[in-house]
């Protein structure tokens, strides 16, 4: 693994963790991770990332977060909304980095990164949404059976590892250092502070706030639009999210948004960055590239 | 600090560098070529229409502001297709067809003594470079498709968008209006695009194309029918899972002449026998993509190449 710096800082009142590393010349690119603390059935954090990041630290300095209630990160000190946890990431963005940074987000990490991206868009110099049923339209949506019986107890080793993989279009990618990793966020402050089993998901406080904070979104959509330039990175054999659905993400965007891409991978699930690397990594950097060629 | 909210194109400058042309026999079709830069991998463009258009008419020059940036990474080359841009018409009437197309493509890579390329086919061109592909494929080391209503096997909007030019064929106004049409911006069709258009129209050799698809009415009784006998054979071979090199599909999210669902049918269909497909819709972008938003479309196609370049 290339040399990442380890980081445990009071970002915005919360005791935060994240790495920062790699090098380049263009702007910082910041990731920031999926799963929903106590609502889904794997615990997130920089660990998702797998492989990818030395990759990226090649050519990209990094930083990688884990949000709110995630990893080694504590819980938001008030509600955990979206709102919050993208307050959060504007503050560390404050802390890291003088200049805008492309921003990406897996996930409900990628709706974290478009609210930061419709609140604060001086920050961002561009916008990735990859895989994230939490930024996409729910419209009277048919339920999604993918995750219905995980075994128990929720979020062990055995339990993780099922989730994965019932989230995945090849298992291959599950390593002993992703299980190993999750297993361990499970047992940190972030992820005990909303882990409660016998609550339903529709009781919990980011369920709600992700079902506001897409209809506020839809409603920027409308009207201002958003404000920096956005792709989408979808793949095709995602379980929880649909290619349909990617699509409309993107055409709400493309309303008013110029410099808009729509990229689907094939063969992967709900992780393209550890299905499918080489395409996940050749796309990402295009657009960015892309994007420097057209300002020079 | 760079803004990357309002870029404005610095394309158009390339244009002035792309190189003249030069001919190679092929197969005793007199077939114009641009050839740029050096380097173990090979990018072919290959451009859309058919011989014998009098509306407007495509050429090499069509790909400049793409092919110069990329040719400091890549060796490109840029064709002229058969009874187009500049170069010779079919010898034989029997040859108006797509398999002739099809077939001047690949004697041009044979002739030009390439490695395997990655070769870039635009709206007809993409059909083409399909077939080469799957025909072919010791040519081909990947493929892009861009914008192809031929290729796609949905409905193709393109006659219904550019039907009856509301100029006299063959004019200046004529042709302006049909690539305006074609495009999400009138203003990316630039007077320098239009004054090569006109060129390829005046040519004689390219009119003895024209002759014979509308005046002998060819175009009807031959390649029309021809190419829809074609096309239903090529849309089998895809689903029987012909086509085995990396696939990445391109499309203007803006086309009118072939909306972005059929770029999403052809994904599912490449898709479903090659992993290595991608799908990749740009906003504001009409049919030319690519010159609607080079500097976005080089950067994909370039890591995409580097992706999927030999490996020694």
């Amino acid at each position: 693994m290339a040399a990442f710096e380890r980081h445990h800082a009071s970002i915005g009142g919360v005791e935060t963790h994240y790495l920062t590393g790699g090098k380049g010349n263009g702007p910082v690119l910041m990731l920031l991770h999926g799963g929903s603390p106590g609502l889904s059935p794997f615990c997130g954090g920089t660990h998702l990332w797998g492989g990818i990041l030395d990759r990226l630290a090649e050519t990209r300095r990094l930083i990688v977060p884990d949000l709110l209630g995630s990893g080694e990160t504590g819980p938001a000190s008030g509600l955990l909304t979206i709102d919050a946890m993208a307050e959060h990431i504007i503050a560390l963005i404050e802390a890291e980095s003088r200049d805008p940074v492309h921003l990406l987000g897996h996930d409900l990490g990628g709706l974290v990164a478009l609210w930061v991206a419709i609140t604060s868009p001086k920050h961002l110099a561009s916008l990735t949404i990859v895989s994230s049923n939490a930024a996409s339209p729910t419209g009277d949506g048919v339920e999604n059976l993918s995750l219905i019986s995980p075994p128990a107890p929720l979020w062990s080793a055995d339990s993780q590892g099922w989730a994965y993989d019932r989230l995945s279009y090849s298992h291959h990618h599950i390593d002993e250092a992703l299980i190993e990793a999750s297993v361990a966020a499970a047992g940190k402050a972030g992820h005990q502070a909303y882990a409660k089993p016998d609550l339903p998901a529709s009781d919990s406080d980011l369920f709600t706030s992700i079902m506001r904070t897409k209809s506020r979104f839809f409603r920027v959509g409308r009207e201002e639009g958003v404000q920096v330039p956005t792709q989408i990175i979808w793949a095709k054999n995602d379980p929880l999210v649909s290619v349909d659905h990617g699509v409309w993400l993107y055409r709400i965007i493309a309303a008013k948004q110029r410099a808009a891409q729509f990229h689907l991978i094939n063969r992967s699930g709900s992780f393209p960055f550890r299905e499918q690397p080489d395409e996940f990594l050749r796309l990402l950097l295009a657009f960015e590239d892309g994007l420097m060629a057209e300002a020079a | 600090m760079v803004n990357l909210n309002a870029p404005a194109s610095a394309a158009a400058s390339h244009a002035s560098a792309f190189p003249p042309k030069t001919f190679i026999d092929v197969k005793g079709i007199r077939t114009a070529y641009h050839d740029l830069g050096q380097g173990p991998e090979t990018i072919v463009f290959i451009y859309g229409g058919n011989f014998g258009g009098s509306d407007a008419s495509s050429s090499a020059a069509v790909w400049s502001i793409n092919a110069v940036p990329l040719s400091q990474r890549f060796r490109v080359i840029v064709p002229d297709k058969l009874g187009q841009g500049y170069t010779g018409v079919p010898l034989r009437d029997e040859h108006y067809t797509m398999s002739a197309v099809v077939a001047h493509v690949a004697d041009f890579i044979r002739a030009m003594n390439l490695p395997p390329v990655h070769i870039v086919g635009h709206s007809r061109g993409g059909f083409a470079s399909a077939r080469v592909a799957m025909q072919f494929p010791e040519l081909v080391r990947s493929l892009t498709i861009v914008s192809s209503g031929t290729l796609s096997p949905g409905v193709g909007t393109n006659e219904v968008t550019l039907a009856s030019p509301p100029f006299q064929p063959g004019t200046r106004e004529c042709a302006r209006w049909v690539y305006e049409n074609y495009c999400y911006k009138p203003d990316v069709v630039t007077e320098e695009w239009i004054d090569i258009v006109m060129d390829v129209l005046a040519q004689p050799e390219y009119q003895k194309g024209v002759a014979k698809m509308v005046g002998e009415k060819l175009s009807t009784r031959l390649f029309l029918p021809d190419l829809a006998r074609y096309k239903r054979e090529t849309l089998a071979w895809i689903n029987d899972g012909r086509l085995q090199r990396p696939s990445q599909i391109v499309w203007g999210f803006n086309d009118r002449t072939v909306v972005a669902e059929r770029g999403v049918e052809m994904f599912n269909m490449v898709s479903a026998h090659e992993r290595r497909t991608t799908l990749n819709l740009v906003n504001e972008a009409g049919h030319f993509v690519y010159r609607e938003h080079p500097e976005r479309f080089n950067e994909l196609l370039a890591n995409f190449v580097n992706l999927y370049s030999a490996r020694g």
